[in-house]
């Protein structure tokens, strides 16, 4: 019989018990002299003792066992967010995967949106054990954008017991993004709009298309009553265009041609709103 | 290569396998191969599909895929034999393939053996001395059947069918220790 006196943990006695269990040749007290006398119905009173202390022994060892070891329901689905990245969609190679499983990442334009990413722009996504994306990430996978696409391969980690879900941990700014910037005006409330709400993307590829962007104005505004000043303004310089100066009624619609903000134009651009009552 | 996730029931005489994989989208390219015990190769099966409550592959979740031992040509017997059973399905979702290769220890035929053997030794308890070897068998029985399923969870498939060949003989085979209540 195999005492846990004898060996210097859990795992050093599960060993010996999974090879007495197995009937190992190099194990002497292998199992296979209790079976082969329950197989000729023997005597073996001894043996079949010997046999239950060790079976016993491997189940308080380790837990019961009694019942099968295979999963019946899945518990590595994985998948990403739906919405990660502004014009780029994610997609995996597989939705359930076991641990050591090679996934593959990648990441497409959606085709539509317009949205562009400067190459070598890296988005990193976080897979996490809940829904929710609370708490730490358990692993991250980056991507390195080119041309807006890119693909990647993990490995599930061994650590890994339950499903995944995968989320972008740095939002990306398209280059060509355009978005809305409240300036020093007194009377925000005229536009239905938040600050850094995103109102396009400019054609990178041909600046010299118009690009308009609308405003709707909040419920029960006249707009009669106010004066606006605009600028497009490129992000980080001090590249911009005037698109309206002390206009009223107060526009709802922008038009403004990219190059005339800079003809290498190649950053988000804010639209710096100031609006006054008259 | 992913992983294919089912549920191995047994229901009225049948294996039923209920497709968990959760993307419930449609299936192609299925193949279900099972090994029943003594068996040297493992089988494909086919007419699985195609009837009113079978296993739909355009809705894979509805029903189960439903095996009985008259779609497995080596189960030469009305029931399903008790043993180590292996059930190896894969199929495509787009382009990728999903297996489930998994082995369950099926043994019913032992299983109401033991069943019986306690009701035999319970109802006799009050001569307890007189009952120790129906109890020694009762023991031999459910521990070889603790390392039966041990010997499944660490992949010792050979030696798990070995143990039920054992069962089968103290059950119900001619060197049964105790015969009577079989």
């Amino acid at each position: 019989m195999l005492r846990s006196k004898d060996y210097a943990g859990d795992a050093e006695l599960t060993a010996a018990l999974d090879a007495y269990l197995a009937n190992d040749s190099a194990n002497p007290n292998t199992s296979l002299v209790y079976l082969n006398r329950a197989k000729y119905d023997l005597d073996r009173k001894c043996e079949q003792e010997e046999f239950f202390l060790n079976v016993l022994h491997h189940q308080t060892t380790n837990g019961f066992q009694d019942t099968g070891k295979f999963a019946e329901l899945p518990t590595y689905t994985i998948s990403v967010d739906g919405d990660l990245t502004a014009g780029i969609l994610e997609t995996l190679n597989a939705v359930v995967a076991a641990a050591g499983d090679t996934i593959t990442v990648s990441v497409v334009d959606d085709g539509s949106s317009g949205a562009n990413y400067n190459n070598g722009s890296v988005m990193s996504i976080g897979f996490f054990d809940n829904p929710s994306f609370t708490g730490a990430a358990l692993f991250s996978v980056g991507l390195t954008l080119n041309n807006n696409a890119a693909t990647t391969t993990f490995v599930v980690p061994s650590t890994v017991d339950g499903p995944l879900f995968g989320k972008a941990t740095t939002q990306l700014v398209p280059d060509n993004e355009v978005t809305v910037a409240l300036g020093q005006g007194a009377d925000f409330g005229v536009y239905n709009t938040t600050n850094g709400a995103v109102l396009g993307y400019y054609n990178s590829g041909a600046l010299g298309q118009a690009f308009t962007a609308t405003l709707a104005l909040n419920s029960g505004i006249n707009a009669s009553s106010f004066k606006l000043t605009a600028a497009a303004r490129e992000t980080g310089t001090n590249n911009a265009v005037t698109v309206n100066t002390n206009t009223t009624p107060v526009p709802t619609s922008f038009t403004f041609t990219p190059s005339a903000i800079n003809n290498s134009l190649d950053g988000p651009v804010k639209l710096i709103l100031d609006v006054f009552t008259i | 290569m992913a992983t294919g996730y089912w549920k191995v029931n047994f229901v009225l005489g049948r294996f039923h396998l209920q497709d968990f994989t959760p993307v419930g989208t449609a299936r192609t390219n299925l193949s279900v191969k099972i090994t029943i015990p003594g068996a040297l190769e493992e089988e494909t099966l086919t007419g699985l599909t195609g009837s009113t409550g079978d296993y739909d592959l355009s809705n894979p979740h509805s029903f189960p895929l439903k095996i009985e031992p008259a779609d497995v040509t080596a189960e030469t017997g009305l029931l399903f034999r008790d043993g180590v059973y292996r059930f190896n399905v894969s199929f495509d979702i787009g382009s990728t393939t999903y297996t489930f290769d998994e082995r369950i220890l099926h043994i019913p035929v032992i299983d109401t053996a033991i069943s019986t053997k306690l009701d035999a030794y319970l109802r006799d308890l009050c001569n307890k001395c007189s009952n120790a070897d129906k109890l020694r068998t009762l023991q031999e029985l459910v521990v070889l059947r603790q390392g039966a399923q041990l010997d499944i969870n660490a992949e010792r498939f050979i030696a798990a069918a070995e143990k039920v060949t054992l069962m089968s003989n103290i059950s119900t085979g001619a060197s049964c220790d105790c015969i009577c209540g079989c």
